[in-house]
């Protein structure tokens, strides 16, 4: 009996301190961060989430896409991140503290989308990316999100944001293709991926 | 450093091992869900692994929503983990810890009710991540509709313990009870308070990683370890009539694996934003971790020596000392990737993969088959009649993981400098690694028949000889000198 009290008591004890060190710590320390305001430009950093973005969390995670894409950039001595040019600067806390879910990730079988938003800002190519991969490069890796699209009949005017295809990705004809409402939020999502800003714990490396 | 001695463990000889008791049905049940789940689990494995080459093959189902790679490679995972390795590993801790209790009451529902209430959860949550209902947090995917009553099983399977512990006749205590009594505690707290913590209080921001990291490396060495380990100081001093060589390793290995292992995940994700000294803390903690497992794994070691020879014939002994080894190689390959000098390179890639591969495919797979090989004829009353099978179940497993793991370590070695170089487009870098993504399909291909070939050797159940608990012989699958492949 004794010696079981003193297990349970003792791994308590030790489970517990890296439950507050690793969960609970990070949680109390990131829980007072507040955004930065460039004293001359008055220019908030991180930037408020757009609305229309606030539903594109939901899509990135139902499809896993954080299975293949990371979402954080390492600083120089941590790895090649920077040099690779998927950010100037590495990311830091902050640039996280309006997001309502972080996808970190540990794989790059696809490339960092930490500043994707920074690279590209036309909504029509990432509706093409993502309705057909394989029209930017033919040997990609990346699955199709076709369900994430809707083929319509033209009704008058084509949509605004029907997706400009040939070949054999062509719609029918008097047909077009169009983003479903979990596409646009999806790629409101990506496209304000940018941590572009400045963050003064986080300087851009100047090599 | 009190941690009991096993010696004891051995007055529970092999004829006491006979199971009358109302556990039998319970056990059976997480046998039974437990390999059904790896099935499960293998087969979604390999349409992912068919889905990395050819995303776009008709074979792979390209425009199926609820059959794409980001749904159907985490369902595999967590079937791995929370279906095979968590219910095979519950279902032999109830066998170890009612054998050394020796209660007369053992409660035999409430693991029963566990069992019910912990399928309906993988249930909804394959249901649930299938069906676009996913966390997006890798080993977390789990709705909290999923999520809560695997945790609810969890937290009967741990009052049952505690409590079967606490009111037991026999008396002082083993190594083996400790473990698994520290595994069942520290996964209710990590997995309730991770999902809790994420999916009820949805707390935002950087600290969500921290979270999630920090249950990774509960999940793997306060879950999966302590059950494993539990596992191997159990069966082999029983199989070879022999006690355990040194107490005093064996607190080594207790103390330092309850101590170090909860800080070990952070490691996964290291340059990520998070706190300086979490991130330092979490590299040191899974270089420490493998002072406890080297304990572990020389304890085997010295227990088993002078029986070595008993691994050929005795399989289910085979696959348990061979997990144990697997393991200290897994856990010394662990720390040397964690550097800092190495991660740099290796984080992101396949590489990363295969480490937990190691340990999902090598530890915890081949100890939870070894478990099943000594308790399931104890269970039912049968010994094993095609040993032959057991043995090519033995081979084509350890080929699996060697394929698996070497494959996928060269590969990401080759994906690592590849990405340390940026004047190597990034599409180069998945172009210089595609030779072995086939390695990888035919990697998958060998688990699933590995995978098969231990169900068929379970189903011979049906057609085994049947065996009492009285009898001289004990029931383990021996394989006979004459026809052994050597």
């Amino acid at each position: 009996m004794n010696r079981l009290s003193k297990i349970i008591g003792g791994g308590f004890v030790l489970f517990g301190l890296s439950w507050w060190g690793l969960a609970v710590y990070p949680y109390l320390s990131f829980a007072t961060l507040k955004a930065n305001v460039d004293p001359n430009t008055k220019e908030v950093a991180p930037p408020d989430i757009p609305g229309a973005a606030q539903q594109g969390y939901r899509v990135y995670a139902a499809n896993g896409c954080v299975t293949c894409h990371s979402q954080f950039v390492r600083d120089k001595s941590e790895g090649g991140d920077i040099d690779r040019e998927w950010g100037k600067r590495r990311t830091v806390a902050r640039d996280y503290m309006k997001d309502d879910q972080v996808f970190l990730g540990v794989s790059r079988f696809g490339p960092d989308l930490t500043n994707v938003g920074v690279r590209q800002k036309d909504a029509q190519w990432f509706y093409r990316y993502l309705y057909d991969p394989r029209l930017f490069d033919p040997e990609t890796t990346m699955p199709s999100y076709r369900w994430l699209f809707r083929d319509q009949a033209i009704a008058g005017q084509p949509a605004q944001n029907a997706l400009k295809l040939e070949g054999a990705d062509a719609p029918r004809p008097g047909h077009e293709i169009v983003p479903t409402a979990e596409a646009e939020a999806l790629v409101a999502y990506l496209l304000s991926l940018k941590r572009d800003y400045a963050l003064p714990e986080a300087p851009v490396s100047q090599q | 450093m009190s941690v009991p001695n096993q010696t004891a463990d051995l007055q529970l000889n092999r004829a006491a091992a006979g199971n009358g008791s109302v556990l039998r049905g319970p056990i059976l049940l997480f046998f039974v869900s437990g390999l059904f789940w790896l099935l499960i689990a293998v087969a979604l494995w390999l349409l992912s692994a068919f889905q990395v080459t050819d995303p776009f093959s008709p074979l792979v189902f390209p425009d199926v929503a609820w059959l794409t790679y980001g749904r159907v490679y985490p369902v595999a995972m967590d079937l791995l983990v929370y279906g095979w390795a968590s219910m095979i590993g519950v279902g032999t801790a109830i066998w170890i810890l009612d054998r050394m209790a020796k209660n007369p009451f053992p409660g035999g529902y409430l693991p029963l009710l566990a069992g019910i209430i912990w399928n309906l959860g993988l249930v909804f949550g394959v249901w649930g991540v299938l069906g676009g209902g996913s966390t997006g947090k890798e080993w977390l995917e789990f709705p909290l509709y999923a999520a809560f009553p695997i945790w609810l099983a969890e937290i009967i399977m741990a009052i049952w313990a505690v409590a079967l512990v606490i009111g037991r006749r026999s008396k002082g205590g083993y190594i083996s009870q400790a473990f698994l009594l520290t595994a069942f505690i520290a996964f209710a707290w990590a997995y309730g308070s991770a999902n809790g913590l994420l999916q009820f209080f949805k707390v935002s921001g950087a600290a969500e990683p921290a979270i999630q990291w920090w249950y990774f490396g509960c999940l793997i060495s306060l879950w999966l370890t302590p059950l494993g380990v539990g596992i191997v100081y159990h069966f082999v001093p029983l199989l070879i009539g022999r006690p355990l060589y040194s107490a005093k390793l064996a607190a080594i290995s207790f103390w330092g694996i309850v101590a170090f292992g909860g800080w070990t995940g952070i490691a996964q994700i290291l340059g990520a934003p998070l706190p300086a000294w979490n991130q330092t803390a979490s590299v040191v903690a899974n270089v420490l971790l493998v002072i406890p497992v080297l304990a572990f794994a020389t304890n085997l070691h010295l227990t088993m020596k002078g029986s070595f020879d008993v691994i050929k014939p005795n399989l289910a002994l085979r696959f348990l000392v061979t997990g144990g080894m697997v393991f200290g190689l897994a856990s010394i390959w662990n720390a040397l990737t964690t550097f800092r000098s190495v991660n740099r390179i290796l984080e992101f890639t396949w590489a990363v993969t295969a480490r937990t591969d190691l340990f999902l495919i090598g530890f915890v797979t081949l100890i939870c088959f070894g478990a099943i090989y000594y308790t399931l004829p104890r269970l039912v009353g049968r010994s094993w009649k095609y040993t032959r099978l057991i043995q090519w179940h033995f081979w084509f497993s350890i080929i699996a993981l060697g394929t698996l793991v070497f494959d996928l370590t060269i590969a990401g070695v080759l994906q690592g400098f590849g990405q340390m170089d940026p004047k190597v487009p990034f599409a180069a870098v998945i172009d210089i690694i595609r030779p072995f993504l086939l390695g990888y399909e035919l990697a998958a291909v060998f688990i699933g028949v590995s995978a098969l070939l231990g169900l068929a050797s379970f189903l011979t159940v049906f057609v085994n000889p049947a065996w009492a608990p009285d009898s001289k012989e004990a029931p383990e699958p021996v394989i006979n000198e004459e026809v052994s492949l050597a």
